[in-house]
């Protein structure tokens, strides 16, 4: 048999095998119907086989399309699991969870704009509750401050916070992700051994969140959680509703940066629109805006959110309405960056500090000709400090030099002891000029007719540390290269003859 | 002109046995599988409509009574091991000679799992299932050794 033959055979072998395999998907004949449950809600059920069974069970209203908007509640097993992505990438109305048998499981939630507002989670029944509870921890855990409002002792309580408090300095969370597995494991696990507590926490839990922005190579995000105090507490219960969506505003950064998370909340919040603060779900719509924000907010963006939901709060009495308060604060952080180009006034503001192309930059030197960069240092972060700036040394075949503010600065920036003035959001970057000059002697080769430039290349990394805190630093490279190219040297012009002197010349 | 005719024989059965393997996948998706498999489609032309139903529906109480995993898994097992015995037969004798023999043997482990991984991310319709999977790889498995056995020697072996 030929390899031709071989391979004719393979392909009509794999063409007959993938053709079953199209085949036996059963997505051809499914079959919907929706019925109109009235209140703008409506319940599809898809089915398939014959006889026919319900496959997938989707409750919820429509969108303008009059596509249905919901999660899907696929049936498998003794389970359902909720499956993604949304219709629309957002979520209305109310969902009603079914069980194998297409029955209510009894829970239910209601979803506006996307958002969690309420959810029949403790009335599921108690055999399912391991279940759903555990899915909501993991996928949802914004969700578990919205249930329990009994009461706990003060050492209980103590005691749970304390647990957090360690387990969270033991998780260190990276990002959402990992804070959403650990708020969710955590809980879960501590629904065992302090009922109570996590209760009462879920009632009036205040959440802190840090994280650090992209500029920092340390890129870590610290999340903290801790109870209010009362009398803050208190304090907060004393403005209405509209001072808390005015407070609330005057949070919002004015063109700083970075302000992603705040951006994310205030618009979910926008969204709430139109919001009646005498809404009784308004709190509730506020929670699950801000719990809805904690959970999309970009890990790269900066933030210290700090939210106390105090009804129930033994000391406040039954009678004060429920009302969360938000407060927004920036982190005290540094932020060192530098960022290299061909000319003073670096496009930083505009390209973003992140920008990757600001971040490194390619010089060619053509026939050993001196090249030169612009390094611009300065401090993104809100927390006004110098910098200690350490410039790359060059090697036998590149001679770096730096010059800068105070004229060269080469020795300082070589041995890593120069310190840039005070730097902070508003103050003009540090712009230094970085020149390299290949070495003639060893990057030329000379003959009788021609220069032959030798190729080679360097990379020199500046790098700006904060002088509070060496693990905070950025840094930029520039690499230089050197083309390997042949001059050729034209022969010089042949000699005039000479001419004999005669006699008076 | 003897170990030719064997030859021959012997990639006929192989044929054979790979197409015996892909009736029964066929015909539990045909007759015991719920649901509305595409090539039901195929195979109800126009004026035919309705007698594949009345098998579904005659065979319907047997389908309740089978475990699920030989209702909804086996088939895959079922074409993956024809899909392994036929390549690993083919290609076996040129290994390790032949590029060709590596890329057609990796092909195995590619088709038994792809279509679930495809279904597991939302690629294709479907519902991703680690029965499927499992049947599919040990179907691989079993086709892979047994075409081995079967392998069509490369005709520059000695």
């Amino acid at each position: 048999m030929t390899p031709k033959t071989r391979s004719l055979t393979s392909l009509a072998a794999l063409l007959i095998v993938s053709i079953c395999a199209i085949a036996s998907m059963d997505y051809s004949q499914i079959t919907s119907e929706t019925t109109d449950l009235g209140g703008g809600i409506y319940r599809t059920e898809y089915s398939a086989g014959d006889p026919a069974e319900v496959v997938l069970a989707i409750e919820g209203t429509r969108n303008s399309l009059g596509q249905p908007e919901g999660n899907d509640l696929e049936i498998i097993g003794d389970n359902y699991r909720v499956v993604g992505p949304f219709t629309n990438g957002l979520r209305d109305g109310e969902f009603v969870y079914y069980d194998e048998s297409d029955q209510p499981t009894g829970l239910t939630e209601t979803y506006s704009q996307g958002i969690l507002v309420t959810s029949s989670i403790e009335e599921a029944p108690p055999v399912d509750r391991g279940v759903v509870y555990q899915l909501i921890a993991r996928d949802r855990p914004w969700f578990l401050h919205q249930s329990g409002f009994e009461g706990v002792s003060p050492e209980d309580l103590d005691t749970f916070l304390e647990e957090l408090r360690e387990g969270l300095a033991t998780a260190k969370p990276r990002n959402r992700r990992d804070f959403a597995l650990f708020f969710g494991l955590l809980l879960s696990d501590a629904e065992t051994n302090h009922p109570e507590a996590v209760a009462a926490y879920q009632s009036f839990a205040s959440i802190e969140a840090q994280n650090h922005v992209k500029a920092f190579p340390l890129r870590r995000a610290v999340m903290e959680f801790y109870e209010g105090s009362a009398s803050g507490l208190y304090q907060i219960l004393a403005d209405a509703y509209p001072a808390f969506i005015a407070d609330l505003q005057a949070y919002l950064p004015k063109g700083t940066s970075p302000k992603a998370f705040i951006d994310a909340f205030e618009a979910s919040l926008l969204n709430q629109t139109p919001a009646d603060p005498q809404d009784p779900l308004f709190p509730d719509l506020v929670d699950a805006a801000i719990q809805g924000a904690t959970v999309e907010l970009d890990p790269e963006s900066d933030f210290r959110v700090t939210v106390v939901l105090p009804y129930l709060f033994g000391e406040m009495g039954a009678e004060v309405d429920p009302v969360y308060q938000a407060l927004f604060e920036s982190v005290p952080f540094t932020g060192p960056l530098v960022v290299v180009g061909d000319a003073p006034g670096l496009p930083v503001k505009s390209a973003g500090f992140d920008n990757e192309d600001v971040k490194a930059m390619s010089l060619t030197s053509r026939r050993s000709a001196k090249v030169d960069a612009v390094v611009e240092v300065s401090n993104q972060g809100n927390l006004a400090e110098a910098l200690i700036v350490r410039g790359a040394k060059g090697d036998r075949f590149f001679e770096v030099s730096y010059r800068g503010p105070g004229g060269n600065l080469t020795g300082a920036l070589a041995a890593g002891r120069y310190q840039t003035p005070v730097l902070g959001e508003n103050v003009a970057p540090v712009s230094l000029r970085m020149e390299v000059t290949p070495n003639r002697r060893l990057l030329e080769r000379n003959g009788e007719r021609r220069i032959v430039y030798l190729q080679k290349r360097i990379n020199l990394s500046m790098r700006a540390v904060s002088t509070s805190d060496a693990t905070v630093s950025d840094a930029a490279t520039v690499r230089v290269e050197t083309k390997r190219e042949v001059r050729r040297i034209p022969p010089l012009p042949a000699p005039l003859p000479l001419r004999p002197r005669g006699p008076g010349n | 002109m003897e170990s030719s005719t064997h030859r021959g024989s012997s990639a006929t059965t192989t044929w054979l046995i790979a197409s015996a393997a892909l009736l029964p996948g066929g015909l539990i998706y045909l007759v015991l599988r719920p649901g509305h498999p595409l090539f039901l489609d195929w195979m109800e032309p126009p004026g035919t409509e309705g007698w594949i139903g009345h098998i579904r529906a005659t065979a319907s109480p047997f389908a309740a009574v089978l475990p699920a995993p030989f209702v909804y898994s086996l088939p895959q097992g079922l074409w993956a091991f024809a899909y392994a015995l036929i390549i690993t037969a083919l290609w076996g004798g040129t290994i390790p000679r032949s590029r060709w023999g590596f890329f057609w043997l990796g092909s195995i482990l590619l088709v038994a799992s792809g279509f679930e991984i495809l279904q597991h991310f939302g690629a294709i319709p479907g519902t991703a299932c680690s029965h499927d999977l499992i049947f599919g790889m040990i179907g691989s498995v079993i086709g892979g050794v047994w075409g081995w056995q079967r392998r069509i020697p490369c005709p520059t072996d000695p």
